[in-house]
């Protein structure tokens, strides 16, 4: 199992976006979360 | 110490090959303690040397060898995993590509001595000479050596380098191994044999490098990215997105898609591939 994570991302439709991807790339589960500065960082795992 | 016996092994190596007409790999592994009166050497701790003498030919190709060693480094309780390979088995074992399917075993034309061979202490292990003990080891100690000629291929003129793999595991969860149970597993292969194993040790290999490998990127929105990611929006049957990952993996990127298009650390490579794969 591995993780990729993005960070910074500046808003949430973009992440949501990038989570899509994430799951086209063949990711098994993602998850996105905002930061304290407003940004929004996804999380993709791979097994 | 460790110097001393580089030296020494270098020495061993060169004459064991004094022509380019072999190729000779050594490792040598000691976890724990090892005393050695005979060449007055003492190792504590982790200690590990490899090398390998053979030719480099006019192309800048080397002979393919690999060896992996993972190790909590302790002397009671050592858990151990080492691979060792040789030829084929080295590169099928070290290649993100699954391997071609099984080659029809031909063992013919000319013949020359190969020699393959390893030894492991785990625990403790004492040599005397007379009532005086000469050598001793507690812990973990492997060495693994192997001498291949190289055999020139009479229809192309091109020189063959055979395979050897040796895996062991001690006393790890870690890998396919352990699922039998057993607390120590050894495989010693060669030829095709050592091939055909090496998808094994393959899968493993690349896990413990992936596991090692998880990415943090910070996202980028430049131009590059921009016209990436237009390009996967259009591709509604995935060939883009499979042309764009086999591009990632041939330039020895190890993420998805996803990452190389939007993380900032691939600003150059996204460039290169935007010229390669959609040109201006």
């Amino acid at each position: 199992m591995r993780t990729e994570t993005l960070e910074g991302i500046p808003t949430e439709a973009q992440a949501i976006a990038i989570e899509e991807s994430f799951r086209q790339d063949g990711a098994t589960s993602t998850s996105r979360t905002q930061d304290a500065d407003g940004t929004w960082t996804v999380t993709a795992i791979f097994e | 110490m460790r110097k001393i016996l580089f030296i020494s092994l270098a020495a061993v190596l060169l004459t064991a090959c004094e022509t380019n007409k072999a190729v000779t790999f050594v490792t040598s592994t000691n976890v724990g303690v090892d005393v050695d009166a005979n060449t007055q050497n003492v190792n504590i701790g982790f200690a590990r040397i490899e090398g390998v003498v053979g030719p480099v030919y006019a192309t800048g190709e080397i002979p393919p060898v690999f060896a992996d060693i993972q190790s909590n480094a302790k002397v009671f309780g050592a858990q151990v995993s080492q691979f060792y390979a040789t030829g084929e088995a080295a590169v099928i074992a070290t290649s993100q590509k699954p391997p071609e399917p099984m080659k029809q075993i031909e063992l013919k034309g000319k013949r020359k001595t190969m020699f393959f061979g390893t030894a492991t202490v785990t625990g403790f292990k004492a040599g005397f000479a007379g009532s005086a003990p000469r050598s001793l080891t507690l812990g973990y100690k492997r060495q693994e050596f192997s001498r291949i000629p190289i055999i020139t291929n009479e229809t192309d003129n091109s020189d063959v380098y055979g395979s050897v793999l040796a895996r062991i595991e001690l006393g790890s969860d870690a890998t396919e191994f352990k699922k039998t149970g057993m607390r120590t597993a050894q495989l010693f292969a060669t030829g095709y044999a050592a091939e055909n194993l090496a998808p094994l040790a393959r899968g493993t290999v690349i896990a413990e490098t992936e596991k090692a490998a998880n990415f943090i990127g910070q996202y980028a929105d430049d131009a590059n990215s921009q016209r990436l990611n237009a390009a996967l929006q259009q591709d509604t049957d995935g060939t883009f997105r499979a042309e764009l990952n086999g591009w990632i993996k041939a330039n020895a990127l190890n993420v998805s898609v996803t990452s190389f298009v939007n993380a900032s650390q691939f600003a150059q490579a996204r460039q290169r591939a935007v010229l390669q794969l959609l040109g201006n």
